[in-house]
């Protein structure tokens, strides 16, 4: 049962990994963009 | 709508007899994928026999393909979709006539690469209703769904990559349900292959149905 | 002080909602890695294995609700002219995507030690697969190097028969397997009973991904709205930053 260990190890860092690097992505390339858009066209914050 | 389609229909079956472009080039293609099929699944071990619906399908959606990029970018060239869009012919007319051109090039070519398979694969053909009724259905299918997806993907520069991407996983089921019926007219017993054909069925009314509605905001944009 | 918060509260598409709700869904992807790696069980019949699921099941259910969001967005655009609509179909299909990336990968993880291969032609994978391919035909089509007009009305006719293709093949591919075998293969494993701490544990994993779901979305739907305001205000700002990045280097 122990060898099972790996696959779960597997499929949980590829789920955290994929959703945190996709996270981080998304927000760098928000940072970088909205200093193109001037804010009174943002609609938050 | 209909005389619409006709003119369109009639204007591109016109253009194909006078070029000869799926004559020509589309046909051989189709045929040469036979042969190629032939290569790779060694003759002589019953493969082929096995899965000659199969291949004889994917012939056919590759050369759809090839048809269907030929069919579009006859409109694309020139500014030729301003014109249509200015002929005040009814969009979903265009699309129908579209459609049936796109069709029965397609019928014709299926005709032609079911008499290659018959003889290069040595088929025994059983089954007529069920294999004709498959080809129709199937043939409105990747008609309908292609001229959709083809003016999606028309008048860009990424339209030969684009089009078989958004279409090949599309027309999966009709693969499918052609292959599964085309099975089983060949092996006797075309009671399992109706169920296929009415899946197919419901798939071509849903592409004729979106290219209708949908045809009219793709063409007046741009 | 002050103002370099506040600067970089402008600059991002974070806000103080969002930043709740981030809060939010860490905490519960905590609560999920302590449930699902530790507290809960092994199962009697797939051993550790059944851990991967956790993940897994949450990820299909939001990956499915992705694809509803863009197919109902592409379809309220087309209708009404509603720029929001599209942009929430664009931001769910590409987390849509992401997420049915994760569902592949994870259950060919799983079915290995399960089935013993990675691959099997089951209904559901195959029709998982061409899920996948589906939407990246959208995205495809959403991310062309065209005329914005051109680009969201063509993603949109795609997006809107995102959902009814895939109910199209998920029914072919299910009579094409069930035509040669049984679906036995899934029945002794999602299916099985579940109950008490495993149960508990697929729940807080439906709230962690669902949660880590709502925050990208509205994160990718701010950065879909900035670049649509970008488009609209013209190259001319991009080539000029570029312009100005370039002399400063």
């Amino acid at each position: 049962m122990s060898g099972n260990w790996g696959y779960v190890a597997a499929a949980w860092v590829i789920v955290f990994g994929s959703l945190a690097g996709y996270a981080a992505r998304t927000i760098r390339r928000g940072r970088s963009i909205s200093t193109q858009v001037p804010p009174e066209r943002r609609r938050w914050s | 709508m209909l005389r619409d389609a006709l003119l369109i229909a009639g204007k591109d079956l016109r253009l194909e007899l006078r070029s000869r472009v799926a004559l020509n080039q589309v046909l051989p293609f189709a045929l040469l994928v036979l042969v190629l099929f032939a290569f790779a699944l060694d003759p002589d071990r019953g493969l082929l026999a096995r899965a000659t619906p199969g291949l004889y399908w994917v012939a056919v959606l590759f050369s759809a393909l090839l048809a269907l990029q030929r069919s579009l970018s006859v409109e694309s060239a020139d500014g030729n979709r301003d014109a249509l869009r200015l002929s005040g012919l009814d969009p979903a007319g265009i699309f129908l006539g579209k459609v049936l051109a796109v069709a029965t090039q397609l019928a014709v070519l299926e005709v032609l690469l079911g008499v290659g398979v018959a003889v290069l694969y040595t088929t025994r053909i059983t089954g007529w209703v069920l294999l004709a009724v498959t080809c129709v259905v199937a043939t409105a299918s990747i008609a309908a769904a292609g001229t959709l997806f083809g003016v999606v993907a028309a008048g860009l520069r990424v339209r030969e990559t684009l089009l078989p991407l958004l279409l090949l996983p599309v027309l999966a089921p009709v693969l499918i349900g052609a292959t599964r019926a085309f099975e089983a007219a060949l092996a006797g017993s075309p009671s399992e292959g109706w169920p296929w054909v009415g899946l197919m069925g419901v798939f071509a009314s849903l592409y004729i149905v979106a290219g209708v509605f949908g045809f009219g905001p793709l063409l007046e944009e741009s | 002080m002050t103002t370099e918060a506040h600067r970089q509260d402008i600059d991002s598409t974070g806000s103080n909602g969002t930043r709740v709700l981030g809060i939010a869904a860490l905490i519960a992807m905590a609560a999920l890695a302590l449930f699902g790696l530790v507290l809960s069980p092994a199962d009697a019949n797939q051993g550790e294995v059944v851990r991967i699921l956790y993940v897994h099941v949450p990820s299909a259910t939001v990956a499915y609700i992705g694809c509803f969001l863009t197919t109902i967005g592409s379809a309220v655009y087309l209708w009404r002219r509603s720029r929001w609509w599209e942009l929430v179909a664009y931001a769910s299909a590409e987390i849509a995507t992401v997420f049915t990336s994760i569902v592949l990968v994870t259950g060919m993880i799983w079915g290995r030690p399960t089935w013993g291969v990675y691959w099997v032609w089951d209904a559901r994978l195959t029709s998982t697969a061409m899920l996948l391919l589906l939407l990246l035909g959208y995205l495809a089509v959403r991310r062309l190097p065209a005329d914005h007009e051109v680009r969201t009305r063509r993603a949109a006719i795609v997006g809107l028969l995102l959902v009814p293709n895939v109910i199209i093949v998920r029914q072919s591919v299910q009579w094409w397997r069930t035509l040669h075998q049984k679906p036995t293969l899934l029945a002794n494993g999602v299916g099985a009973k579940i109950e008490g701490l495993m149960l508990f544990s697929l729940f807080v994993g439906f709230i962690a991904i669902g949660l880590v779901f709502a925050w990208l979305l509205i994160h990718r739907f701010r950065l879909a709205w900035l670049e649509d305001q970008l488009d609209e205000a013209g190259l001319d700002v991009a080539i000029a930053e570029r312009r100005a990045e370039g002399a400063a280097s």
